[in-house]
Order: C-alpha cells, then structure tokens, then sequence
C-alpha cells in the first residue's frame, strides 16, 4: 500500500514538473491553432531543419527546398488534426516521410545530375556521392546520419525533435557511421574494431 | 567511442568534421515560409462535440469493428422477424381453430378444444317429441333425400383435396385459407368433416328409429283394438 502511494505520489510529481517544463512549441502549436500565423512560422523556423533533413535522406536535393513548403502547408492545414502539442517534431516528421513517399509515387524517375558532377570534378560532386552513400544506408541510420553530418544536430537535439529515445539516437549515428565508413573505404577507428558499439 | 559524434564535445573525429563540411553544403538555407493568405486550417468535424468519437474513428479497429457490429446487426434483426412471424402464424392459426364451426343444420357450434377428445364425444342430442301419436324430429332435415345430400357433401368433403374443400367447405366449416395452407389447419378440416358424416348418420340412425317405434306402437295399438 505504502509503495503504491509512493508510486502514485511519484507519478504525480514527475507529471507536475513535465506541466511545468514544456517545451515551447507546444504555446506555439496552441497560438497557430488559434489562427496566429507568426507562431507557425516560428515553428516553421524552428523545425524547418528537421523537415529538411528527413527529406533529403530521401528525395534528390533539388527538390527538397520546394517539398519543405509543401509539408509545412499541409502541417498548417491539419494542426488541428494534432493530439500532442508536445509531438510537433515527429507529427511533422511524419508528414515529411509520407511526402517524400508521395513523391515518388507521383513523379517518374529521374537521375539527379548537378552542374558539378556532369563536369566530374569539384567539391560538389564528392559530397553528392557521400550523400547518395548515406541515402543507400537502412532508414534507420541514414536520417539520423543526415540530421547529424547535414543538419548539423547534436544526438540529443535529433533525439528531442524526432520523438526517439536518446540511446536510439545514439546507436543510429554509430552504426550508421560505422556502416558509412566502411562504404566510404576508410577504415573504423580502434574503438569501433573492438565492437564495443 | 567518440563523444564528438553524439554531442560534439571532445576532440573532433577527423572523419567526421569532413564529412560534414562537405556534406554541409546541402545544409538547410532559411527561406521565408510560403503559406497562401486564404488556407485556413481544417477544423476536426467532431471534436469539439463528441472527442471519444473521432478518436475512435482514427483507430484502425474502427472499420471492421463498424463492419462487424453492421452485420451483427443485420443477424438480429433478421432473427427477431422471423420469431415475430411464426408467433403471428402461431396465433393465426389459434385462432383458426377456435372459430365456431357450423354443423349440417347450418347452426353455429364452437369448435371442440381437443381434436381427438370431440371425435369420441357424441353431437348434441337433438330434441325428439312426442306429439299427437306422430313423432317429431326437430332441427333435423325435412326429407330423406337432404339427409342423403348431406351425407353424399361429407363423402365428397372427406376425400377432396385442399383446393376443393377451400371453395366448397371454406365458408361453412369456418376454415380459412391460412388455416388450411398450414398442416394442422388441413389435419382440423379433416376432423370436421368426419364429425359432420358422423352426426348425420347418428341422425338418420334415431330418425329411423323413431320411425320403428311409431309403427311397433301403431302396430300394437291395432292389435290392442282387433282384441
């Protein structure tokens, strides 16, 4: 009876400090739905990043740019549709996988052909083939890749706006890595040949 | 294991800082957000009133659930017709046999509650009176000859068929389509029809000796007068 209690008073506190600490964009989420459109758009800078990673872990990077407008207006359209203001990261996250899904299913298949890769030399065109090794990598490893080495995220901040658990996060980006590296030709460095990842 | 991956602390793994300048050049550049002036948000059609309902319609169990409840549904009300229609033939046919029959005479009789029970019991005694010397049969047939005629209608009632005997004995046996579509009706207008053939020959039977006893007694009252 004692531990229930405790449990139950437990439970209560951690509830009480998670009303307590919210995350901002649940206020943001509160005031878009109210019709503020300038909260959006600071949701919009603020996961605009996110949305541009977890697509272009997918589609060819010409079109990302215009695709990200695309999410963020059904984003808008559907906020009402949202359960969790706390879930604003992942709901969108959600919407930019299935578009990227969408776009496929729609548009024929072409192969991206940048100014720098036809010429076959420059910077570009090295990192164009360091983005399509990672896009050959399984989903799970090559949006936390991308959110990492493109976006420039932290593990945590990856963890925090895609909804996954910390130690997930961080088994991605090591294994993903790993897989990267041998791709890339360049050998693990000692602590990944122990295999203590 | 490198910190510098997770968090960018520590020292920076080589590989990793170049990989991601150059991957950086697909780095995410602000653009300003393109919303049209006339989207508006699209405005959950239930929520507000019932919630439960529209979580319960995003749940995926909520189409075969729907489904199964439609055709739960269907089943029973298919069940509760069907049990509402054999008790109204039930009551229907109830009804059939406690309508009163008519005799031969055309009198009204109420129908026996057993079938087999009125079959050993006797028709009504009809009232036989002794007036000026001549016997009197009341409420009997007139002559002969309709006594045979009503006889001659219960053989032909007894070996009809159904369709007959709806034209001919529907009205005076107080049968009814209904009553006879069914297997009992026709089992009651059978057992009519051999209670009229049998009323009439017990008819003819005291009629005729009746008609004994008026001669015996006139016979012996000649013989009491030779004397």
């Amino acid at each position: 009876m004692y531990e229930v209690e405790t449990g139950t008073l437990l439970f209560a506190e951690r509830r009480q400090e998670a009303a307590e600490v919210q995350p901002p964009e649940v206020a943001l989420v509160e005031s878009a739905r109210a019709g503020d459109r300038a909260a959006f758009e600071r949701l919009y800078v603020l996961y605009a990043p996110l949305v541009h990673g977890v697509l272009l872990a997918r589609v060819p990077y010409g079109e990302v740019s215009d695709l990200v407008q695309d999410v963020f207006l059904t984003a808008f359209r559907k906020l009402c549709a949202l359960r969790d203001p706390a879930r604003f990261g992942p709901w969108v996250a959600i919407i930019a996988r299935n578009r990227a899904a969408d776009f496929y299913r729609r548009a024929r298949q072409t192969e991206e052909l940048c100014d720098e890769l036809a010429q076959g030399a420059g910077r570009r065109a090295e990192a164009q083939e360091a983005l399509e090794i990672i896009r050959s990598l399984p989903q799970a490893y090559r949006e936390t890749l991308v959110l990492r080495l493109v976006e420039g995220m932290t593990g945590p901040e990856i963890a925090e706006r895609t909804g996954l658990r910390p130690a997930s996060v961080r088994v991605n980006l090591h294994r993903g890595m790993k897989l990267l590296r041998k791709r890339l030709g360049v050998k693990c460095d000692g602590d990944l040949k122990e295999g203590r990842l | 294991m490198s910190d510098y991956l997770w968090d960018k602390k520590g020292d920076a793994d080589a590989e990793v800082a170049r990989l991601e300048a150059l991957l950086g050049a697909f780095k995410h550049e602000p653009r300003p957000l393109e919303l049209p002036a006339e989207t508006e948000m699209l405005k959950p059609p239930t929520a507000g009133v019932l919630p439960f309902v529209s979580r319960l319609r995003a749940s995926r169990l909520f189409a075969p659930a729907a489904f199964a409840a439609a055709a739960a549904l269907v089943v029973a009300s298919v069940l509760v017709a069907s049990l509402f229609m054999r008790a109204r033939v039930a009551t229907r046919d109830e009804q059939a046999t406690a309508r009163p029959t008519r005799d031969a005479r055309g009198e009204e009789r109420p129908a026996p509650p057993e079938t087999k029970r009125a079959m050993l019991e006797p028709p009504p005694p009809a009232e036989v009176k002794v007036k000026d010397d001549k016997v009197a049969v009341q409420s009997l047939p007139r002559r002969r000859k309709d006594v045979q005629l009503t006889a001659a209608q219960g053989r032909r009632l007894k070996s009809a068929t159904v369709e007959t005997l709806t034209e001919g004995a529907g009205t005076r046996d107080g049968l009814t389509l209904e009553a006879m579509s069914t297997r009992d009706g026709a089992s009651t207008l059978v057992e009519n029809a051999r209670l009229l053939t049998k009323e009439q020959l017990v008819y003819a039977l005291r009629l005729t000796g009746a008609k004994l006893r008026d001669v015996r007694e006139r016979a012996q009252g000649t013989m009491k007068d030779e004397r």
